[in-house]
């Protein structure tokens, strides 16, 4: 202990501020500064915006236009009956449902079927062979009459207003193509790993979407809860296979001009993974996409053309470099540290440890200002200090395996969580892409 | 079955021989012996007598003044034992069964008795058209030794079989009643049956002549069409065939979201589904209804309320053989089995005793009408056979919920009746109420789409007034 206290002692000040430039160059701009210099222009844009978000709302009642409400999905007919529960108690009242089954194995025809009998469920559809999340979505799409399609997942549920306001913003600004809603963990108590993402989840939402939109370089609206102008997707031609179909999706809708906005105020619960295994097979999944879309399908948006735009080119260049560059980036620099300090790198990884936890108390500071209901949000604060380790070595570990498995090996292409014949067609269609390039 | 016989005499010695004859036939029970008419007579009249073995030449009247004197006497339960053949034409006049001249072989004797037996077997089945069918079905497959008596197919026909021989009893609306009867032949063990074939009749005039087709399951028309919706695999897309027909007459299928053709299915596209749209209402559905449509009564009924008939053959047992030949009867009584269900009389009957049981003893009691408002909507879909399975299932589930004293029973098919003893209307009123929950339940777990009306009405029961007063005011003050 005194060897520790002796080893900062030497290092000082300037020591210290050399030891952990990551944190303090890369990180502590990013995430920390950024949250507060934002929760002070936040709260000043509510308060100048309230007028506006009154007329919106006003106006998105006067016209009550009919939202068509999709629901695309395998092996969820478990699912369907609280999901139109949750819907039945929404505030806004003028929408119908379509629930997609994609070839489930499981009863969801026969539980869908009976919904739709009973009128729960406007349009209950089939397919008796897979064909993947894209596709499904895509068939709702196709007959879906709303002015509005609000996408979720059947395993969710909604805060009571939540339908409402997601379609607010579209009344807020014009040419809006798309608004995100939050989404919280539903599970966030039952054990460390859900509490562990319940915290991310504000994170991710209450904070970083929240920059991204006023900034405006939102790069995802989730599949889990996002709403779209229909007219807009239908000329977009819906989603392409995916995964990560979502992130691509938002990106076809700025390369037309249109805007994505993000709402912290429609909240949309969803059950997180429950273990670490099954939690790094999503974040896998989650992660594999970057690669996907942004370097093989999109890269357009990343050199001048005739899409491009500044606000574009800056979305996908911070995603890039916080992501994958920062990340790759982070185990080198950890490698270094180790190499020189050697036996003394076990001070370094202790006092790591209390600045990273004192960084997360203070950012979470922010997203306690910024969130509705403050006082759920203090039982978080004793988990703060794992959170360390949670985002710092496991996503972080998670994702670089994704990254590189990726990179090199294609694995999204074989991933079963699209059906082999999709992932064969879609695969073959961006080699057509790469080809064009590499020809200009 | 045994036949009760006495025999008239006169000769000892030919009563001796005639006894002993008798007591040979498994079938007949003899009961007494009288030496001349009077005796006769008494016989006749004292004793339930199925046969007489009459002597013409008696000492104090002819065999013909018996028959004109004894009053309960049937001239076809008589056999004639004469000692000469003069009086044979005369007889059959009279009708007598069978005419024996004395002295007779053992095999003459037996003959008579065969045939009076077959005759008393007709006789009886006279009281039920089903017991006739029944024996004329089992003669039919003995003579003609058929092994395996199968329906044959016939388009005119109800069930679009006949049975041969028997189906043709029946007119064209109670054809269907012929596989019910056989079934009860095998059921008292004259037949055996085997698996021949299933189909499905009308619910409501059992003709098995059905249309099957898709309808709308919003507004029933049966004006629908379906499309095959592709899937093309390289951009997700996915909608109807029509989208990828780019014009008309062209048999290309082009992507309308990224301008591919399609080549080769299974390899960039396939038709994971197809979706139906009413050209009536513009609904669009997967699950049509689909409906048989009768072309008998013209009723139209959704498929799930059918209900699956099974076809089969029939082989004679031993115990059908000798109903064919007339040595069993055929006693299996008539075709109604709702009889012990929906009951006026006998509850009318119980009330009576009710109120004869309250003038005796100080004690309350109530009765109580429930009626089902609108179950006869159910009725129209399920058809009599259902709606009847329902009634009785009803009924027996009502049944565990009262007392063992109690008496329930249906008045019709709308209207339940019940008797609750020694009880106040405050009692009985939870009984009641306890019974409309039940009968609510078990129609609401089966029928998910139907929601039960029922009103019920109470009255305690009253010594002042019969049972028939107070049953039409139980019936009057219906709310």
């Amino acid at each position: 202990m005194a060897d520790f206290f002796q080893f900062w002692n030497n290092q000082g000040i300037e020591g210290f501020l050399t030891i952990f430039w990551f944190y303090f160059i890369l990180e502590f701009p990013r995430y920390l500064l950024l949250a507060y210099v934002f929760l002070v222009i936040h709260k000043i844009k509510t308060h100048f915006n309230k007028e506006n978000y009154e007329n919106a709302k006003r106006q998105l009642w006067n016209e009550h236009p009919l939202i068509s409400i999709i629901v695309p999905g395998k092996d969820e007919g478990k699912n369907y009956y609280k999901l139109v529960r949750t819907l039945e108690e929404q505030t806004y009242d003028n929408f119908e449902i379509i629930v997609i089954d994609d070839g489930s194995e499981d009863n969801s025809e026969l539980i869908g079927r009976d919904l739709e009998r009973n009128g729960k469920i406007d349009l209950f559809l089939r397919n008796e062979t897979r064909g993947g999340k894209a596709s499904a979505a895509n068939l709702a799409l196709r007959y879906a009459t709303g002015k509005y399609i609000v996408h979720l997942d059947a395993d969710s549920s909604f805060n009571r207003d939540a339908i409402e306001e997601i379609l607010v913003p579209f009344y807020e600004e014009e040419k809006v193509g798309a608004v995100g809603g939050a989404i919280e963990a539903k599970n966030s108590g039952q054990n460390l790993v859900t509490t562990f993402q319940a915290i991310e989840y504000f994170n991710i939402f209450a904070t970083g979407r929240m920059i991204a939109d006023s900034l405006g370089i939102l790069r995802i609206v989730s599949g889990a809860f996002g709403a779209f102008r229909r007219d807009l997707l239908v000329e977009l031609g819906g989603w392409d296979v995916g995964p990560g179909l979502d992130g691509d999706l938002t990106l076809k809708i700025r390369k037309k001009g249109y805007k994505i906005t993000f709402t912290h105020l429609a909240i949309c619960l969803t059950n997180v993974p429950t273990s670490f295994t099954k939690l790094a097979k999503q974040r896998v999944r989650w992660s594999r996409s970057l690669i996907r879309f942004r370097f093989r399908k999109h890269r357009d948006l990343l050199f001048p053309s005739d899409n491009f735009s500044l606000s574009n080119f800056f979305a996908v260049v911070e995603n890039v470099f916080y992501n994958f560059i920062l990340n790759l980036l982070w185990w080198v620099y950890l490698i270094v540290l180790a190499l020189y300090f050697k036996a003394e790198f076990g001070y370094l990884i202790i006092g790591g440890m209390f600045l990273y936890s004192l960084s997360k108390i203070i950012e979470f500071g922010a997203i306690i200002a910024l969130s509705a209901n403050k006082s759920d949000k203090a039982k978080y604060i004793p988990y703060l200090p794992g959170m360390t380790f949670y985002v710092g070595l496991f996503l972080r570990g998670v994702r670089s395996y994704a990254y590189i498995r990726e990179l090199f090996f294609y694995d999204s292409y074989k991933d079963a969580w699209n059906p082999n014949k999709t992932s064969r067609a879609a695969r073959k269609l961006e080699d057509e892409i790469k080809k064009v390039f590499q020809g200009n | 079955m045994e036949l009760n016989c006495i025999i008239v005499e006169d000769d000892p010695l030919f009563r001796i021989i005639l006894k002993r004859n008798v007591e040979k036939q498994s079938v007949l029970n003899f009961i007494g012996a009288a030496e001349n008419g009077r005796e006769a007579i008494k016989l006749v009249n004292e004793k339930s007598v199925d046969l007489v073995f009459l002597d013409i030449g008696l000492p104090d009247m002819t065999g013909f003044d018996v028959i004109d004197r004894a009053e309960d006497l049937d001239p076809g339960k008589v056999i004639i034992i004469s000692g000469s053949k003069e009086d044979g034409i005369k007889a059959f006049d009279y009708g007598v069964t069978d005419y024996i001249v004395k002295p007779f072989e053992e095999e003459r004797f037996n003959e008579a008795i065969g045939r009076f037996v077959r005759d008393v077997g007709r006789s009886k089945k006279s009281v039920s058209f089903v017991d006739r069918m029944i024996e004329k079905s089992l003669e039919y497959i003995y003579t003609r030794q058929i092994r395996d008596f199968e329906p044959l197919s016939f388009r005119n026909a109800k069930l679009g079989y006949i049975y041969p021989m028997v189906t043709a009893n029946f007119d064209f609306e109670r054809e269907d009643q012929v596989p019910k009867i056989l079934d009860i032949a095998v059921e008292e063990g004259f037949l055996t049956s085997e698996y021949y074939d299933s189909f499905y009749t009308c619910n409501h005039c059992s003709n098995s002549y059905l249309h099957f087709r898709e309808s709308c399951p919003n507004c029933h028309s049966t004006n629908i069409e379906s499309e095959d919706q592709i899937h093309h695999f390289s951009c997700a897309y996915m909608g109807p065939r029509s989208d990828f027909e780019k014009s008309q007459g062209s048999r290309d299928l082009v992507c309308p979201k990224c301008d591919k053709t399609l080549t080769h299915i299974g390899v960039d596209y396939d038709k994971p589904s197809e979706i139906f749209e009413c050209n009536q209402c513009n609904e669009m559905f997967q699950d049509p209804l689909v409906k048989a449509k009768c072309r008998n009564c013209n009723s139209d009924i959704k498929v799930e309320n059918l209900v699956k008939k099974r076809l089969m053959s029939y082989q004679l047992t031993s115990l059908g053989k000798d109903a064919a030949k007339g040595q069993v009867a055929v006693d299996v009584g008539e075709l109604d089995t709702m009889l012990d269900v929906i009951d006026k009389a006998y509850f009318k009957h119980t009330l009576a005793k009710e109120i004869e049981r309250k003038k005796e003893a100080d004690f309350e009691s109530a009765i109580a009408s429930i009626y089902l408002e609108n179950i006869s909507e159910l009725y129209d879909q399920l058809g009599e056979q259902r709606s009847n399975n329902l009634v009785r299932e009803l009924y027996e589930v009502v049944l565990n919920e009262v007392n063992r004293s109690d008496e329930i029973i249906f008045k019709n098919m709308v209207t339940l009746w019940l008797l609750i003893t020694e009880s106040d209307l405050r009692q009985a009123d939870a009984i009641t109420g306890k019974v409309i929950k039940r009968i609510k339940e078990l129609l609401d777990d089966n029928n998910p789409n139907f929601t039960l009306k029922i009103s019920k009405n109470l009255q305690p029961v009253e010594t002042g007034k019969s049972a028939d007063e107070q049953l039409s005011q139980l019936d009057m003050g219906k709310d």
